[in-house]
């Protein structure tokens, strides 16, 4: 279990505020067994210091960041279902046909965008690193309706209770979790346009 | 004056050790955003009073000859600038004429060890801090983002 943002550890079983939030998040965008960050992150230099957590809070919620693992220790075998609140609105890319994009480091990412609906208006939230995608030059470009694992099968939507709705799997491009980083999707929130704390929106923090 | 001497002095005692573990980890060839973030942060924290030497080399098909120094730039401002966790004198740079077979490389040492390395592929930065796209960016994150990148962006 992380430590809270003060960097104290809970009282003996009782998580922390913060650790509550990252639960809720992760109920809110993944499968079972997804694990969020929004402020200490997992610690992996080559292939040390697994379960190890570092302050990354300038990475994630100051920059209105949070990871989304496939689980605690983001397993790169695992494809675990990413999902968008039911009435979220895919916004189409502004300058890109599609989600797959090449950035100033020559690294390969995809990236989709979804205004939410509800308690949620004015939230929009950018996926970056999104599995289960086809098309594009290495397969990140557009989202299905049925999703490829990485095993190269098709699945469909895997959510029973219909509250949300899958877009894909945890930890797509320039995510997938075989390097120093964990198999994750950064998820950017932001506010009527201004990146925002995502434990202050999903958690009133 | 210092910083040269620091450099000559560190390089002079380069641990074959921590070459060889470098080669074991089978590491060389770009990462990606996510990791180097992590490699310097990492590095940053292994250091702690100690300085931080980046060694940046350009890859043999670095079209420009200088890229190094861009990335040496991105590297050093990351942990200076942007995070705000080393002072300018904590992180000391160095270039090599030395060029990479592949790709433009920045080696990262600690108390006269190589600690980890960073690839980067050539003729392009390397990626560091948000590690998301441009569109997603607010003014206060593109401000952020142009502390590693000022060629990138106009001042504002």
């Amino acid at each position: 279990m992380r430590r809270d943002s003060q960097g104290l550890a809970p009282a003996a079983g009782q998580p922390s505020r913060e650790q509550l939030c990252n639960d809720k998040i992760a109920r809110l965008f993944g499968g079972v067994g997804a694990d969020v960050a929004t402020n200490l992150d997992y610690k992996i230099v080559l292939g040390k210091n697994l379960g190890k957590t570092i302050d990354r809070s300038d990475h994630l919620y100051k920059d209105g960041v949070f990871h989304i693992y496939t689980d605690t220790e983001g397993s790169f075998d695992k494809d675990v279902p990413l999902y968008v609140p039911n009435g979220a609105k895919f916004r189409k890319p502004a300058k890109r046909p599609h989600g797959e994009y090449q950035d100033f480091s020559g690294e390969w990412k995809n990236e989709f965008v979804f205004n939410l609906s509800g308690q949620y208006k004015g939230v929009s939230i950018f996926f970056v690193h999104v599995a289960g995608t086809y098309g594009g030059k290495h397969g990140g470009a557009y989202l299905g309706k049925e999703f490829i694992n990485s095993l190269g099968h098709l699945t469909r939507n895997q959510n029973a209770d219909k509250t949300a709705t899958q877009i894909g799997f945890i930890g797509g491009l320039a995510g997938e979790g075989r390097g120093e980083a964990l198999r994750h999707t950064h998820v950017v929130v932001k506010v009527k346009g201004v990146r925002t704390d995502p434990r202050k929106v999903f958690c009133g923090f | 004056m210092w910083k040269v001497l620091w450099f000559v002095v560190l390089i002079g005692s380069v641990n074959l050790d921590g070459l060889a573990q470098a080669k074991l980890s089978g590491a060389n060839h770009p990462k990606g955003c996510e990791e180097n973030n992590r490699i310097l942060e990492a590095a940053n924290e292994e250091a702690g009073n100690s300085i931080v030497l980046l060694i940046g080399y350009n890859g043999r098909l670095d079209k420009n000859r200088d890229m190094r120094s861009r990335r040496l730039y991105s590297a050093s401002a990351y942990l200076t600038d942007y995070l705000g966790v080393r002072t300018k004198d904590a992180v000391v740079t160095g270039k090599s004429d030395i060029s990479k077979p592949d790709f433009g490389l920045i080696e990262i040492y600690i108390k006269g060890r190589l600690y980890s390395s960073i690839w980067a592929n050539p003729g392009y930065d390397i990626g560091l801090g948000s590690c998301d796209s441009l569109e997603s960016d607010d003014a206060a994150s593109r401000r952020k983002r142009a502390l590693l990148y000022p060629w990138r962006f106009k001042r504002t």
